[in-house]
């Protein structure tokens, strides 16, 4: 059994940083900051699967991998990524106890982890947070219902197969 | 998704039409306008509407403005692309004309948009 765990924990490690280097290659761009957030899905998927202690490590794993293998540890792009996912793992611990399905749960990390990051960004490169934030809101609310559809359906099926 | 989703959807969505009309009120103050980099213009926007002229890389390069908008009118290039971009109002939008060197950038009283220079 914790064989079992163990393996799927790290699969779905690499799994988190493989679709966040799949999703910087398309092409979408209409927002700066807006991204798909396929990363958050196994995140997602390990919080409703294991406990939330797993999804926390994982997080933290994921952000030192993937800064570690594109961006480099210890910049801008490292810290922006990093208070990210921080904020998105800290809210998702905050709300998915609450009667919000899956979808709502992963529209509220998906927001909060967009807001901490134009926060950061707006700080550190002296850019204006007021001006980006309607966009911003819109497009990780579409984009968190759509991770949060995928998950939604990863889970059910790996419930099945456990 | 549920009754409690919508709630929040509905609520993100109230919050984002409320930051959208905030918005729509900011307006610029002055344009800068710079040459190679170097400030050699700055336009009042309040004032009514008048033109101004600033030498380019390929010749002069005429600006209008007044009434909280600025756009390029006449300038020398091969693809016309700064006077085809027509009028800019907002803090964040900017006119660059590559081939003349010129960047024309609208200004409010608040510093915190002096993006990466």
């Amino acid at each position: 059994m914790q064989y079992k765990k163990v393996s799927r924990l790290s699969l779905f490690l690499a799994l988190s940083v493989v679709l966040g280097m799949l999703e910087g290659m398309i092409p979408i761009h209409m927002i700066p900051g807006v991204k798909l957030g396929f990363a958050n899905i196994p995140i997602l998927v390990c919080l409703y699967l294991y406990s939330w202690k797993d999804a926390f490590y994982l997080t933290l794993m994921k952000v030192f991998l993937f800064s570690l293998l594109r961006t480099g540890l210890f910049n801008i792009g490292f810290y922006l990524s990093l208070t990210g996912s921080l904020a998105a793992i800290v809210s998702l611990l905050l709300v998915y106890k609450t009667p919000l399905s899956i979808l709502g749960v992963s529209m509220v990390s998906s927001l909060s982890h967009s807001l901490t990051q134009i926060l950061v960004a707006s700080i550190l490169l002296n850019i204006s947070f007021w001006y980006y934030l309607p966009f911003v809101m819109l497009g990780s609310l579409i984009t968190g219902c759509i991770t949060g559809m995928i998950s939604k359906t990863l889970i059910l099926k790996l419930k099945e197969t456990q | 998704m549920n009754k409690y989703d919508r709630i929040f959807v509905f609520l993100v969505l109230l919050l984002v039409s409320f930051f959208f009309i905030i918005r729509k009120e900011e307006k610029g103050k002055f344009a800068n306008v710079y040459y190679a980099s170097e400030l050699v213009l700055q336009i009042d926007l309040t004032t009514p509407t008048k033109s101004y002229v600033v030498k380019g890389e390929l010749g002069d390069v005429t600006i209008v403005a007044g009434n909280g908008s600025i756009f390029v009118e006449k300038e020398t290039s091969p693809r016309h692309l700064c006077s085809k971009q027509g009028k800019i109002t907002s803090p964040h939008e900017k006119i660059v004309c590559l081939p003349n060197k010129i960047v024309i950038e609208i200004k409010s009283d608040e510093e915190y948009d002096t993006v990466l220079k």
